[in-house]
């Protein structure tokens, strides 16, 4: 009978222990939108003595973490009655993460998102912000192209554009002279070849742009003078076969040169650490603008960025789009205060001040204007601006988030998949572009 | 002499009181478990079967019947994955046991070198599945990794090997095998109850080391084969973890293990019924190979308390 009592209460202690332990853990987790419990009046500003609580969601790399926390400090202590509790992560699997929390009903309160991501995520899932942020310093235009279903469900929170981020370092040990705007496509082949030759075949000139850190986007206006919608428009695809076909070409011809790094070390480089712009085994690397800091942080070399290559005669590339933009859950509790904060984000200087360009270029003039006065800009960041300020008087395509359906252009796209096949001799360059056009075109229709 | 009396009259008053009792309490301390293996494993294991007959996001779901498991028959991301699977289960296993028996062997001697040498062989497994090993395995065979250097020695050039679709499954199948170390623990225990006067007769009789292993030892030691290969074989089919941390279902498709395709259509493309439905159809593969490794196993395993093989 004593050893019976005994055991029970021994097993009761576990149990309470273990049930302590898990909720001290979880508690940003799961605490999300609780919010004023009242008497069915839902009370915003959290004036029933009780914090409002808001969940953020970002992905990112360190230096941009570091920044929204501190940003984040800075709303908390202009608003006393709303706590953010961050969620941040890596880029891979955020999206996973996100629809799994949809499923789930437990999707932040605002989050972090690119209209492609927003376009597989549904209007449904995401709040209407018509009206409730002061959207007047965004330009229109950008503004429109993030939204899902016609409505506002998006607010943008950085410009970017793509460029070509190379190793300024070395190029200058190789002698090879970096390009300067305008260039074309076939100018930078040129610069490529020329990179391999001149490193004995050490040195790549680029990552291989078919199989990973696809641009076939950039690619289509610059040197095929392909026009709007390109490569999508917002129900369908519209590239040519004729078109994706030049595309894979160029590539193939500059892996015959040996001008462009092998398919095996293209398909395992990434975004970051491994890529093959920090660990020097190529010299150019198509990066997104606001991603500049993450790479030159990651190495002594100096890095440079130019603007993608643009058509020979008319001189038309792609306009700057939005970095990314951030999203209110449809379901949250506390949409004002969401709105509060994301009206914070975009237009407040104190804001810009240490936000900087982790974003990509600030979305607004008066937080721009705030960021240029500072007088200890970095490089990086003065870097970012001049290239976002060329950008933006070029003329060209504006992309629109791609249809619903499997992801078939950009990084780790159908696109790239084919691509590969390609690089490793499974298919030829004519049969690689059949069977992306239709398995594309038949993305959309599968939906 | 009091309490023993008092003892007795306990039980007499209530013989079967204290039976109930016991029944009641012990489904009382079984009740936590037995609420998480309803709550947690029977209830998704019913529901996943009823996915596997719709259509679903999980937000909508729409009934479809059958249509899930005919069209996985022409889905051919679906059939590379069972050919990889397959690939990497009919490669590791075998190699795996090998491995295992081969060190358990060479370890079967009692002493303290050995015991410490046990303990070391044991320890890749012990951090097998984890994510620091399979970075370090792609780090390993990486195009500046340590690998690379070794060839380097002999003047072979280096190719970033887990981006090479002909050799990224192989890579995968070295890294399980080097973690043998569960079944070799297994296989040593095994070993031990190898009575050693068969050994000694077998000896006297002039049999050489290579008849008396596979005379003596591979029929004593097969029931512990037999569990090893099936345990072995039920876990490799569902390989998950490296295919999706060091390759990613590798460079097109090649190592699209199927539990990692399941992963991929259930949480990046949103296709609940067509993953239900596929892991379901991995039931049934594995169940099938299963019972043909018992059916076949009468033929080769041999239990003692057997007057024949073979029977």
């Amino acid at each position: 009978m004593k050893s019976k009592a005994l055991a029970l209460i021994l097993l009761a202690a576990a149990m309470l222990m273990l049930a302590a332990c898990q909720n001290g853990g979880n508690n940003t987790q799961t605490s999300g939108a609780s919010g004023t419990p009242s008497n069915g009046n839902a009370s915003e500003s959290g004036s029933a003595g009780k914090d409002v609580e808001l969940r953020f969601a970002w992905w990112g790399s360190e230096d941009r973490h570091t920044a929204t926390l501190e940003a984040i400090k800075i709303f908390e202590d202009k608003n006393p009655g709303i706590r953010i509790l961050p969620e941040y992560s890596g880029f891979d699997g955020y999206e996973t993460k996100l629809q799994a929390q949809i499923a789930g009903n437990s999707v932040p309160d605002i989050f972090q998102s690119t209209s492609t991501i927003n376009s597989r995520l549904g209007a449904d899932n995401l709040l209407t912000l018509d009206g409730k942020v002061d959207t007047s310093g965004l330009d229109d235009a950008i503004l429109a192209a993030q939204s899902i279903g016609g409505k506002t469900n998006g607010i943008y929170i950085g410009l970017y554009t793509e460029a070509y981020a190379y190793n300024k370092t070395l190029l200058d040990e190789l002698g090879v002279a970096p390009p300067t705007s305008p260039y074309t496509w076939d100018d930078l082949a040129a610069k490529f070849k020329e990179v391999a030759d001149k490193s004995g075949g050490k040195v790549y000139g680029a990552v291989d742009s078919s199989v990973a850190f696809d641009e076939f986007t950039y690619f289509g206006p610059a040197a095929l003078d392909a026009r709007d919608p390109f490569p999508n428009s917002i129900d369908a695809y519209t590239f040519t076969e004729d078109q994706i076909k030049a595309y894979y070409q160029y590539w193939a011809d500059l892996r015959q040169a040996g001008a462009v790094a092998p398919p095996d070390l293209s398909a395992t480089s990434d975004d970051s650490a491994n890529s093959l712009l920090v660990t020097r085994r190529a010299a150019f690397v198509p990066i997104a603008s606001s991603s500049f800091s993450r790479f030159q942080s990651q190495t002594k070399d100096q890095l440079e960025m130019i603007i993608m290559p643009q058509n020979g005669d008319n001189g038309r590339s792609v306009k700057p789009g939005a970095s990314q933009i951030l999203s209110v859950g449809a379901k949250t509790k506390h949409a004002d205060a969401a709105a509060k904060f994301i009206d914070f984000f975009i237009n407040d200087p104190d804001a810009a001040a240490v936000l900087k360009t982790t974003r990509g270029v600030l979305p607004t003039q008066a937080q721009r204007d705030a960021m240029l006065a500072d007088p200890n800009l970095a490089d990086e960041d003065k870097k970012n601006i001049a290239i976002l300020g060329e950008a933006a008087k070029l003329e060209g395509n504006v992309t629109l988030p791609p249809p619903a359906g499997e992801q078939v252009l950009g990084w780790k796209g159908m696109i790239e998949k084919v691509g590969q096949e390609i690089a490793f001799d499974k298919i030829s360059v004519e049969e690689g572009a059949k069977k992306l056009k239709e398995q594309a075109y038949a993305s959309v229709s599968a939906q | 002499m009091i309490a023993f009396m008092q003892q007795i009259a306990i039980i007499k008053k209530k013989p079967t009181g204290n039976r109930s009792r016991q029944t009641v309490a012990a489904y009382l301390f079984l009740l936590p478990w037995l609420v998480g293996f309803f709550g947690y494993t029977c209830w998704p294991f019913i529901h996943s079967f009823y996915l596997s007959l719709t259509q679903s996001t999980l937000s909508e779901t729409v009934f479809i019947g059958l249509d899930n498991y005919v069209n996985m028959f022409s889905d051919g991301r679906f059939l590379k994955s069972l050919e990889v699977t397959t690939k990497y289960v009919f490669l590791s296993v075998p190699l795996k046991l090998a491995m295992a028996l081969f060190v358990a062997m060479l370890l079967y001697r009692s002493s303290f070198s050995m015991t410490v040498y046990r303990t070391l062989f044991y320890l890749p497994s012990l951090i097998g599945g984890s994510i620091a090993v399979a970075v370090m395995w792609r780090q390993i065979f990486g195009i500046d990794g340590l690998w690379n250097s070794l060839l380097a020695l002999f003047g072979i050039p280096g190719k970033a090997w887990l981006g090479q679709p002909d050799y990224a499954l192989y890579l995968l199948v070295l890294l399980v095998v080097w973690q043998f170390g569960s079944s070799m623990v297994i296989f040593l225990a095994g070993l031990k109850n190898v009575p050693a006067d068969m050994y000694e007769a077998a000896m006297i009789d002039g049999a050489g080391a290579v008849k008396r292993f596979l005379r003596i030892t591979l029929p004593l030691i097969s029931p512990i084969i037999l569990f090893n290969l099936i345990l072995q074989t039920i876990g490799s089919f569902q390989v998950f973890t490296q295919g999706y941390v060091i390759t990613k279902g590798g460079p097109m498709d090649e190592t699209l293990f199927a539990v990692l395709y399941i992963y991929e259509l259930a949480f990046k493309q949103q296709k609940m019924g067509y993953a239900s439905a596929i892991s379901w159809m991995l039931l049934v593969v594995i169940a099938v190979v299963t019972a043909v490794l018992f059916f076949t196993s009468k033929r080769w395993v041999y239990y003692e308390n057997e007057i024949q093989r073979g029977r």
